[in-house]
């Protein structure tokens, strides 16, 4: 039977077509991965399903008839609930208050604390989080949040239940949770649309793929029918073979280190971390989620207060806030691009040009703002990345996740910084920008930058880095390079939390 | 196409709004209210304008880093006061000179405060402003005095060319205002602060030194307001800057400025200063008592805002 059926949808914004008679359907009981580039037309689609825009041609059916007056609010009541990239969790309230936000179970008006705890535990066991409902949302890591909220969608037992993005945050343990909510789903006749940058993921756990392409569908594929080459290519129109740049000679003569640090603690987040960054590396932090990753660098931007010691070229530098990194020759570009990265509501000129302002403003003009080099600085950084955008004067939440991490990041370059952090710096992104953002790394450390790079992804993790240091419970566990770093080799040590020659010496 | 154009550089320039509602209503002063047409009255609008326009000119700096000062009310006070008590014994350069010292002196302990103690500045200055008010009435014991100072005097009653000197002066504060806050490295933090605290952090703006010189700012203006207030009705008292607590921050929206901070125009709020004295004189005009007055104006203050000035919904 089928649950939902979209018929040639037509969408255009100010003139612009963003979907171009664009059909599919989903069965019940089938799980439809929905594939493309940023920009491809996935995001309208979503909001197309669940009301929050109305096509301007074309029809959309749902449970065979065609949807009249379709809203947000409609399309919950027939039993559409979504999963975003983007939290909507308050922070403040209790995981089992977020649970059932708008539906609190009351007796006489009243809510009762017990009560929305016990109703809350089932929904949280069921997507594998074992966390006490009474904890504030909010002090529960990224990955954790994504899945109260995937527990908020369950509350309502949905019909169809749209995944966008939603395991970007996750880690692989929890994306197996949410594979088996997707599966138990599937087996009660319940169907799922999921989107998702991790190739592999949607080749695990869907049935059917749609291909997305510049607002078409480029083609519907089953699961046995397709692999990860095929859908690539659909999605960019061309082999996408030098998706990583080659790498630093394993042998070359090592520079001394431009920012060490050792011993670096925060309690409760990390302790006795050594690291030395080198110009022309591209050093790498993984492990599971959570395991401190972020806060090394967050500290060594001057963001966490820590303890231990931190040097910039061979000198002892404390690095107690933001400014004192910066001057020092440090820039970060945050996994929260959206809140700490850039100010979104300001333009992509105010944005490329902040951190400049001390050079376009010198003190010698009574600091006023050199209209001219200003213009010409965004501009040079904006064919430099190619960041796509209306003009410089856009607001920066209107362009596309890649082209706001091609701003959070080319912000920095004016200044030449030496040290490079950045946290997750792919997430979310398209292939096509990922590999831009690959190279451009790759380039700044050939021109004697060191870059140090966290990230979920273990894929990214090998393919860019030189070497790779292995988090576990706030601990390096295992320092993994040349031949040595694989795949395997980095889960293993993830997971096991001890590195793996450890353990053949043990045995 | 054209339209939507139009209609997103009036969305986007809430300030040039501000200039169109206040030109409308005052050609609908001059056609429908009594005395409103004459060089006098312009004169004397622009003049009594210029008092809340310095107040809200410094307000305005502070609105835009998505902060807010409270104890401008009683800066103005204190400034008057202060000069009027220190001029009877040292001379008028000397209580001018002392009074907008400690003008500033409240702004820096406000921005102290929300550097240091981290307090909200809607709390910090509201703090503020009420251990001010509260020293000067142990200062005066009750009766501050009256002061002739001659350069107060000629600064607020004066006029070069036909243009009062209250008003030329608040032009000038205006001027350099948007220098500060449009053109200068300065303004660029504030507008980066008042927009996302945590994303100026992260990019290294100098938030102490933004929020201490913003604040000194605000507290200066409001201090100056006080002197030039003093200068026109030759008299302190404790209550002297009451109306333009609020009235300074309504001037700042009704010119189009977020008060959320980081969007707006400093020139915006030169309108909205006007707007909001045009708008009290009408009032004054038809002769409504004092209470309808007020009533009338906030509902008026609340339309304005609904036509031009709401905040928009972020998605």
């Amino acid at each position: 039977m089928t649950l939902l059926n979209v018929e040639r949808v037509s969408k255009s914004f100010a003139g612009v077509t963003v979907l171009r008679e664009v059909s599919f359907d989903i069965q019940a009981g089938e799980v439809l991965a929905l594939v493309g580039e940023n920009g491809a037309g996935k995001s309208t689609v979503l909001s197309l399903i669940t009301g929050l825009l109305t096509p301007d041609s074309g029809t959309i059916r749902y449970d065979g008839e065609p949807v009249r007056a379709w809203s947000p609010h409609r399309a919950r009541a027939a039993g559409v609930a979504s999963v975003h990239q983007e939290l909507s969790l308050n922070p403040h309230q209790s995981v089992a208050e977020n649970v059932f936000l708008g539906a609190w179970p009351s007796r006489y008006g009243l809510v009762r604390q017990g009560d929305l705890v016990a109703r809350a535990r089932p929904l949280l066991e069921r997507v594998g989080l074992d966390v006490d409902p009474r904890t504030p949302a909010g002090r529960l890591p990224l990955g954790a949040q994504q899945l109260v909220e995937l527990a908020k969608a369950l509350t309502a037992d949905p019909r169809l239940l749209i995944l966008d993005e939603a395991t970007s945050a996750l880690d692989d343990d929890q994306v197996r949770a949410v594979f088996r909510v997707v599966d138990d789903l599937r087996e009660r006749g319940r169907s799922v649309v999921i989107v998702s940058h991790r190739m592999g993921e949607l080749l695990t756990v869907s049935d059917r793929l749609t291909v997305l392409k510049d607002g078409e569908v480029m083609a519907t594929r089953r699961r046995d029918e397709t692999d990860h080459d095929d859908l690539v290519r659909l999605m960019v129109g061309r082999e996408l073979s030098d998706l990583f740049p080659a790498k630093a000679a394993p042998d070359s003569p090592q520079a001394d280190p431009v920012l060490r640090a050792a011993g670096l603690s925060i309690p409760g987040a990390c302790a006795g971390v050594d690291l030395e960054l080198r110009p022309g590396r591209i050093i790498g932090l993984g492990g599971l989620q959570g395991q401190g990753q972020r806060e090394v660098l967050r500290a060594l931007f001057g963001l966490r207060h820590h303890s231990g010691q931190t040097e910039v070229d061979g000198r002892p530098r404390r690095l107690a806030s933001p400014r004192e990194a910066i001057r020092r020759g440090i820039a970060y570009v945050p996994e929260d691009r959206k809140t700490e990265g850039l100010h979104v509501v300001r333009s992509v000129r105010a944005n490329l040009a902040l951190p400049s302002l001390r050079v376009l403003a010198p003190a010698r003009a009574l600091t006023t703002v050199s209209r001219r080099r200003e213009n010409e600085l965004v501009e040079e950084l904006i064919r430099r990345m190619q960041v796509k955008t209306a003009s410089p004067a856009q607001e920066v939440r209107r362009l596309s996740g890649g082209n706001q991490q091609k701003v959070a990041l080319a912000k920095w370059l004016p200044a030449r910084p030496r040290v490079l952090l950045l946290a997750e710096p792919t997430r979310g992104i398209d292939v096509g920008t990922k590999r831009e953002i690959y190279h451009l790394l790759r380039e700044l450390a050939d021109e004697g930058m060191a870059v140090l790079v966290t990230s979920g992804d273990t894929m990214e993790l090998v393919g860019l880095c030189d070497e790779v240091l292995v988090m576990y419970e706030g601990a390096v566990v295992e320092r993994l390079a040349g031949a040595e770093l694989t795949e395997e080799r980095l889960v293993h040590a993830s997971v096991v939390g001890h590195s793996t020659a450890e353990e053949t010496s043990r045995a | 196409m054209m339209a939507s154009t139009i209609r997103g550089a009036l969305r986007d320039n809430r300030a040039l709004w501000a200039f169109g509602v206040l030109a409308l209503t005052w050609l609908a002063a001059i056609i429908f209210a009594q005395g409103f047409n004459s060089v006098a009255s312009v004169h004397y609008l622009v003049q009594t304008a210029s008092f809340l326009g310095i107040v809200a000119v410094g307000q305005t700096l502070v609105v835009m880093m998505s902060g807010i000062d409270l104890s401008v009310s009683a800066v103005v006070a204190l400034s008057a006061v202060v000069c009027a008590q220190v001029s009877a014994g040292s001379g008028g350069a000397v209580a001018i000179l002392t009074a907008l010292a400690v003008s500033v002196l409240v702004g820096l302990v406000n921005a102290a405060g929300l550097i240091w103690l981290r307090l909200p500045p809607m709390v910090m200055t509201l703090a503020t402003g009420t251990v001010i008010a509260g020293a000067l009435l142990i200062y005066t014991n009750g009766s501050p005095r009256s002061a002739q100072i001659p350069l107060l005097d000629s600064l607020a009653n004066g006029s070069v060319a036909g243009i009062p000197l209250a008003t030329i002066l608040w032009l000038a504060i205006a001027a350099a205002a948007v220098w500060l806050l449009h053109l200068s490295r300065l303004g660029r933090y504030a507008f980066a602060l008042g927009t996302s605290e945590p994303a100026s952090r992260a990019s290294g703006v100098p938030v102490p030194v933004t929020t201490f010189v913003m604040y000194a700012a605000c507290a200066l203006l409001a201090g100056v307001a006080g002197l030039v207030l003093l200068g026109f009705t030759g008299t302190s008292s404790l209550t002297m800057g009451n109306p333009y607590q609020l009235l300074s921050i309504a001037s700042v929206v009704l010119g189009g400025t977020s008060i959320l901070g980081g969007r707006g125009h400093l020139l915006g709020t030169v309108a909205g200063a006007l707007l909001l004295t045009l708008l009290t004189a009408l009032l004054v005009a038809w002769n409504l008592s004092e209470g309808l007055r007020q009533v009338s104006l906030g509902l008026l203050i609340i339309v304005l805002l609904l036509v031009y000035a709401r905040e928009r919904r972020t998605t």
